[in-house]
């Protein structure tokens, strides 16, 4: 998918050229108040950009596209708190299947992630992380081609957010599924991605965008101790704090 | 055992202050007073009626026009709710309209709807729906307006059609807050239930009661006017227990987000 | 944008659009013939009716009548409301030998009251009054004692520190941190207070705006009925209007409303924006 913006009235985002391709884990980077949000929101068609094109698979994208989904920052309001674990992921499916298929579906997915034991549980008894993990498996039942992530372990601990971020490295190689991951942590985005934008601003422009040629599958204490790892973290720091001004 | 036993004397020591009346009240009580008859008197007179038969007959009346108009008036304030609740514009076209009748008070209605239709069934159930579709109207349309943005943002990115978007997720997320609007149609269904047959004399407790006091029956008198606070007592009390039968999927602190 | 230009966006065109509609389409649709109920008048002559009543100074008489009435009778159960929830608030003793009286005898419709007070005192103001207050006393007793009750701890020991006394706590301290929850409870009866005005004169004190409906009722004089009746839903709106403008006036209204007298959220399931750093 392909596309150039800008948004209106204050300027949002401004003269993005970006090409995600296939199967690609794309992370992006930037502070708060950037805009990576309503960048993703674009992209998931949430929001419309106010000029230039967003292409997904040659179609223009007006409203939510078909084959992607996002995944909020935000778990406890996304999730439908008085449904069930279950009863959250079913909740895209049910217009198109129905009974065992449906529930294998939705089963399929809880596996994915780790929580096939807690369907019948609330989402407000779970803690953040097995919540957010729900959102995730609510989207992955859709067998998304591409998953859009709004800094996903932004509210999360450490612990948890390594497991996380371990398990959707897992998923991206077991499926088809292209992966753009927005977080506010350089260490993340080295680590999950195959490229890393840096979004600067306001207004929000992708300030540079960098390869990470290290090997799948990856490590939470080897590859963090790579020397690609290093260098490119360390050029992203640089990159991103080259207007001293700039704080993420 | 003491766990129940302790919660019983809790409830009894809160209590002391109405069996205290009462209490003072048998003890002094001049031998048939006419304005105050003892508490022993109010307790023959509605056992009498009972034994006459009528005294079931006309509590069912009165709870079946409760029940029935309870019922209206939540489906169409659920409704009605939804609908402006997600149309901004109609809500704005219908607001002076509905600031005046959520604002007139329910009796008003009453001599509006006997002039216009006469004595009839029909008649009770009709007043009583419209003087208590109000409130669950605003409930309804008010959460509906206040559904998380992300909930919607859910039900496009899940590609979620409109129907199901309204009936899976903004509903339910409305739920608590309809709930709440209910809760407060109850007594207005009560007190206008009863307005009516005091003012028509159809058959219930309220015509009960009338004629009981025109006929200077002042046991009677009190005796229903405690029947009635049972019953008001018991309604309230058991639409609390469903409420929270109902509301024992959501997290435990949702319905403080609608005061 | 100045007052006027504000004034002129803040009115509701599309409201006042549909509105006009309606009345015209009653007004035609009765003289066409579409609309045929029996005593349904047409809005012309509500409008009339309304105007003679004026001039004769009927409708002024009622009005004030019920209006005094609602006032008085909201006064008294103010007072009461708020001196016994305040008492019971501050005081677990009393607490503890009333609340279930107050859990039984609060939803005790005030319209059960009507036959008992018309025998004790027939069809006077009294019986208005006594109808007005029983049920009004509720909502602000609950919510003053409500309030008290959520009153954050370091309210309390902030007059202790200070040594206030018992009486500046009470107006320094308490009155203005429940100030928010007790004005919930006066409006709700508010609304109350003009609802057993309306029952207690369509039975039980033939004065009044309710009286003066079921008469024009009683006698099939439709117009005037819905004469009164549109003044009644004036008198609420306006009633309701002015109550929120003296709330808003209070010396004390705007720093209550800024502290939240909520209880503390409850675990982790509060999500605001923003990733959780200690």
């Amino acid at each position: 998918m392909v596309f150039g913006s800008g948004e209106d009235p204050h300027v949002i985002l401004q003269n993005i050229n970006l090409d995600v391709k296939t199967h690609e884990f794309l992370t992006i980077v930037g502070g708060s108040g950037v805009g990576k949000t309503s960048l993703l929101r674009m992209l998931g068609g949430l929001t419309p950009a106010s000029s230039g094109t967003l292409t997904f698979r040659g179609h223009s994208v007006n409203a939510p596209p078909h084959g992607v989904v996002v995944v909020f920052q935000d778990y406890v309001h996304a999730l439908l708190q008085w449904r069930t674990v279950l009863g959250n992921v079913t909740l895209s499916l049910e217009s198109k299947l129905s009974g065992h298929e449906l529930r294998d579906r939705a089963m399929q997915a809880l596996q994915m992630v780790g929580l096939e034991n807690s369907a019948n549980k609330f989402p407000w008894q779970l803690s953040g992380g097995m919540q957010q993990r729900v959102q995730i498996a609510r989207a992955l039942a859709q067998q998304p081609s591409v998953l859009l992530m709004d800094e996903p372990f932004g509210a999360l601990d450490a612990m948890t957010k390594a497991v996380l971020q371990d398990e959707l490295l897992r998923i991206h190689s077991t499926t088809d599924t292209t992966f753009v991951f927005i977080t506010h942590d350089i260490e993340e985005a080295v680590y999950l991605g195959d490229r890393v934008a840096i979004l600067d601003g306001p207004p929000g422009h992708i300030k540079h965008i960098v390869q990470v040629p290290i090997a799948r599958p990856r490590n939470q204490i080897q590859t963090r101790q790579e020397q690609a790892f290093l260098r490119i973290r360390h050029e992203l720091h640089d990159a991103i704090f080259s207007n001293t001004n700039a704080q993420p | 055992m003491r766990d129940w036993m302790s919660r019983t004397s809790h409830l009894l020591m809160g209590l002391l202050p109405l069996f205290g009346i009462l209490a003072i009240w048998q003890l002094i009580n001049p031998v048939n007073s006419p304005y105050f008859p003892a508490p022993d008197a109010w307790w023959h007179s509605l056992v009498k009626q009972f034994q006459a038969g009528q005294l079931l007959a006309m509590i069912g009346n009165t709870l079946r026009v409760f029940a029935i108009s309870i019922f209206a008036s939540s489906l169409i304030g659920i409704i009605v709710g939804i609908v402006i609740g997600l149309n901004p514009r109609i809500a704005k076209a219908l607001s002076p309209l509905l600031e005046f009748l959520r604002n007139l008070p329910p009796p008003v209605l009453v001599p509006i709807a006997i002039l216009l239709m006469g004595y009839s069934k029909s008649l009770q159930v009709l007043v009583v729906t419209s003087a208590t579709v109000w409130p669950i109207i605003i409930a309804t349309a008010n959460a509906v307006k206040l559904t998380h943005p992300l909930l919607r943002d859910v039900a496009l990115t899940l590609h979620l059609s409109r129907f199901r978007t309204i009936r899976d997720i903004v509903y339910p997320s409305a739920l608590p807050a309809i709930l709440m609007g209910i809760k407060v149609a109850i007594p207005i269904a009560i007190v206008v239930t009863l307005l009516i047959e005091m003012i028509t004399l159809m058959p219930g407790i309220g015509s009960l009661i009338v004629r009981a006091q025109r006929e200077f029956r002042s046991a009677e008198v009190y005796g229903l006017l405690i029947l009635v606070g049972m019953l008001g007592f018991m309604l309230n009390h058991g639409y609390k227990i469903i409420e929270r039968s109902i509301m024992q999927h959501w997290p435990p602190s949702a319905s403080d987000d609608f005061k | 944008m100045n007052m006027f230009q504000r004034y002129i966006n803040g009115i509701n065109i599309s409201g006042v659009v549909v509105l006009g509609c309606m009345l015209g389409l009653w007004e035609t649709s009765m003289h066409v013939g579409w609309l045929d109920l029996d005593y349904l008048p047409l809005p012309s002559n509500i409008a009339m009716a309304f105007w003679t009543l004026c001039m004769s100074g009927e409708m002024f008489t009622n009005t004030i009548h019920t209006l005094r009435s609602v006032l008085i009778g909201w006064g008294v159960a103010t007072v009461i409301g708020l001196s016994c929830g305040l008492a019971v608030g501050l005081s677990s003793t009393l607490r503890r030998f009333s609340w279930a009286t107050i859990e039984v005898l609060r939803p005790l419709p005030g319209i059960a009251f009507l036959p008992v007070a018309i025998m004790l005192f027939n069809f006077s103001i009294e019986t208005e009054l006594a109808i007005i207050i029983y049920p009004t006393v509720w909502p602000i007793l609950v919510a003053a004692m409500t309030g008290v009750s959520v009153v954050h701890a370091r309210l309390f020991d902030v007059s202790k520190t200070l040594r206030l006394s018992r009486y500046k706590t009470i107006f320094s301290v308490i009155l203005p941190a429940i100030t928010p929850a007790l004005m919930t409870g006066c409006r709700v009866g508010f609304s109350i207070a003009l609802i057993m005005a309306v029952i207690a004169e369509m039975l039980g004190n033939p004065m009044g705006l309710g009286h003066a409906i079921i008469n024009a009722q009683l006698s099939m004089q439709s117009e005037n009925m819905f004469a009164y009746v549109l003044m009644i839903g004036v008198l609420g709106i306006m009633l309701n209007a002015s109550l929120m403008a003296t709330v808003q006036s209070l010396p004390f209204s705007k720093s209550a409303t800024m502290q939240s007298a909520k209880p503390a959220q409850s675990n982790s399931n509060r999500l605001s924006k923003g990733p959780s750093h200690a």
